[in-house]
């Protein structure tokens, strides 16, 4: 049975139930109402992203669904790499969508999705230094030097790690 | 824009960089971000000494060897930093060390500073401490926090001479000391030391454990005068799911004080039992116990004497009835080597109520003695337990010296079970990944035979590799290398161990025909 999605834009979706239930946030909502015809209002979405979204779900509506255990620091910083190469493909994006793509699976609890997001933004800043990295993503330096230089000594021992 | 992801997202995508040095740079990106990556970079600490450089620069200077000491009294303010640091530390190890090391945290800067600040981690869930003398124990107060969950306690090095009662003493304070702090929180408790130790401080912990109420799992040494009320006090905690202690027991009368005064429903929540003692400790507790929830079990006993076969039955029949579905049973008996006739042996009956138990994933008996198995006895084990992965009936001491050859008046114990018995457990036990059982290989020439010459109507076992990566075959005959190596080397395409029982030329020469298959195959 479809279901229907609609939009911050107001533009309408209708997508099979399986691939709408790869989020968690409607899969609640869905059982939560249960079966009804009315169309999910998702506010903190646009059509674009929505759209790419989507993409994500329809492709891997097939995958067992995640077991909700966190895996642990050290098991997650060996894996950093590990995206499959349809998954590289559909987040070479620009920097907004990407950006996009996050928290709109922080929205919709797709946590895959958000992994994929989150590894690859974790792949552009390694190596780089700090203005490297506001460089890279714009981002402005609030710091006083002073302050910057305390930060440095303060964490100078995790420097040869 | 980027500065503007919620901080968990921020949190996830940090989690996902591999190294502490990308952790420093992101800390000085922009504030939004350096909060976070300091969260990530200091949830885990392995060395109290990182947070030296967050205090003031004149407030600390080294006297010798690389020691600290404080060059003024500290003040609460010359501890922000420190705290900025120390409240995101979740996971700490501290092995307080004598001072030799070049960087030196000594207890006298630890405690002075805990004068400043009483919580000095707040936040912290997981402590491993460790030291080897009286002087680190103190600092113990000075690191627990009213959430820690986990408590690992080390004891690094041997007590001896007229150091043993201080030593004895401060550990006692300091393990009674911070009870009060973390007796609302603490989930696990172990305890780890040598065995030397652990016999003069296992009264230490029977004491510390009667304060903790809210314990799941437990792992230590338990002894001494208290034993009986802190077990009873096990016996009673609702909470507990997990308990791996191994027992000292001091006397008779403190056994028989147990037992006497032991609860009746004891250990309701319990999954998980690991027990090092004696069966004279054990049976009289495990008859008591009546459980849906318990399903794991490891015991190990150590004894005086040599047991009678009948004890065997009674104690797997007293473990077996206090389980409703046990999935793991590792039942190891130690005894002194005994000669007894081969016809006194134990047989498959011991296992008998085990067989009420289909879901048992791991079944390990090691009686001390072999257990006499024939070959209708391996059928019915394979399909009783089609969910084993792990399966040891072989007495880790040698079969040969349990066994008195010259009174059975036979030429010396030979196991009864045969090649078409491995067969068997081959066939069904699809998840077997290791197996250690007794047969006699020499066999194998009679089943090429038997299954060259299959007599019309007769049933015969399909063939069915196994998943086996280690095979011990304790005692069993050898049979004759070729054949046997090859056969094994069908039959266990994926075998990475063989392993046998002592000297036995017939095996080396086994092990090296597999050997040479292998590598050719792997060619």
């Amino acid at each position: 049975m479809p279901v229907l999605l609609v939009t911050s834009d107001n533009e309408q979706f209708r997508v099979e139930k399986v691939v709408a239930q790869r989020s968690v946030l409607i899969k609640n909502m869905l059982e939560d109402v249960g079966e009804s015809d009315q169309p999910i209002p998702l506010p903190n979405v646009t059509a674009p992203v929505l759209k790419k979204v989507l993409e994500y779900c329809d492709h891997h509506q097939t995958d067992p669904l995640p077991t909700g255990d966190e895996p642990s620091a050290d098991e997650s910083r060996k894996r950093t790499t590990d995206i499959s190469e349809w998954d590289q493909k559909f987040i070479t994006v620009d920097q907004e969508m990407l950006f996009e793509i996050i928290l709109a699976a922080n929205y919709l609890d797709i946590k895959p999705l958000l992994d994929v997001g989150c590894k690859t933004v974790a792949n552009m800043i390694k190596g780089k230094s700090p203005e490297e990295i506001r460089k890279l993503f714009n981002i402005v330096n609030d710091f006083t030097p002073e302050e910057e230089a305390q930060i440095k000594k303060e964490n100078e021992w995790a420097e040869d790690r | 824009m980027w500065q503007k992801l919620p901080p968990w997202v921020l949190e996830r995508i940090f989690k996902w960089v591999d190294r502490n040095i990308e952790l420093t740079r992101l800390a000085r990106v922009c504030k939004s971000w350096s909060l976070v990556a300091i969260d990530v970079l200091w949830t885990k600490c392995d060395d109290l000494t990182h947070l030296l450089p967050t205090l003031p620069n004149d407030l600390l200077q080294s006297i010798h060897s690389g020691i600290l000491e404080f060059a003024r009294e500290p003040r609460a303010e010359d501890l922000r930093r420190f705290i900025f640091y120390s409240h995101r530390i979740q996971q700490l190890h501290y092995y307080h060390q004598l001072p030799t090391a070049c960087r030196y945290t000594d207890s006298s800067v630890l405690l002075k500073l805990h004068h400043c600040h009483p919580t000095l981690f707040p936040n912290l869930r997981r402590l491993c401490f460790a030291s080897g003398n009286a002087d680190g124990w103190k600092t113990l107060r000075c690191l627990v926090s009213p959430r820690l969950a986990q408590l690992v306690l080390y004891f690094r090095s041997g007590l001896a001479g007229e150091h043993v009662q201080l030593h004895t003493v401060a550990v006692h304070n300091a393990c009674l000391g911070i009870c009060d702090v973390i007796k609302g929180s603490l989930k696990t408790l172990v305890i780890k030391s040598s065995r030397q130790d652990e016999t003069i401080l296992a009264p230490v912990f029977a004491d510390m454990m009667q304060h903790l109420p809210k314990l799941r799992k437990v792992q230590m040494p338990l002894g001494g005068p208290l034993l009986s009320s802190s077990f009873r006090h096990l016996c009673q905690m609702k909470d507990l799911v997990i308990l791996d202690v191994r027992v000292y027991v001091a006397s008779y009368e403190d056994v028989e004080r147990l037992h006497n005064t032991m609860p009746p429903n004891p250990f309701q929540s319990l999954r998980t039992m690991h027990l090092e003692s004696t069966i004279s400790f054990y049976l009289p507790i495990i008859r008591l116990v009546q459980s849906n929830a318990l399903n794991n079990l490891r015991l190990l006993f150590k004894e005086q004497c040599p047991l009678p076969t009948e004890s065997f039955s009674s104690l797997i029949q007293a473990t077996c009835s206090a389980s409703s579905s046990l999935q793991v049973f590792d039942l190891t008996i130690q005894t002194p080597p005994s000669r007894r006739l081969s016809s006194n042996l134990p047989t498959a009956a011991v296992l008998l109520p085990l067989f009420a138990h289909r879901k048992l994933q791991e079944l390990v008996v090691d009686l001390g003695v072999p257990i006499q198995l024939t070959d209708a006895d391996m059928e019915t084990i394979a399909c009783m337990w089609p969910k084993l992965w792990k399966l040891r009936l072989v007495a880790s001491t040698r079969a040969n010296k349990c066994v008195d050859y010259t009174l059975a008046g036979n030429e010396g114990w030979k196991p009864l079970a045969t090649c078409r018995a491995i067969m068997a457990l081959f066939y069904h036990l699809r998840h077997l990944t290791e197996l250690a059982v007794e047969f006699d290989a020499s066999t194998l020439d009679e089943l090429a035979a038997h299954s060259r010459s299959k007599v019309g109507g007769e049933k015969t076992m399909s063939i069915q590799t196994s998943n086996l990566k280690l095979f011990d075959v304790g005692c069993s005959l050898p049979g004759r290398p070729l054949c046997v190596g090859s056969w094994v080397a069908i039959m266990c395409p994926n075998l990475q161990e063989l392993q046998w029982n002592g000297e036995n030329e017939g095996w080396e020469r086994t092990c090296e025909v597999l050997l040479r298959i292998q590598e050719r195959e792997s060619l």
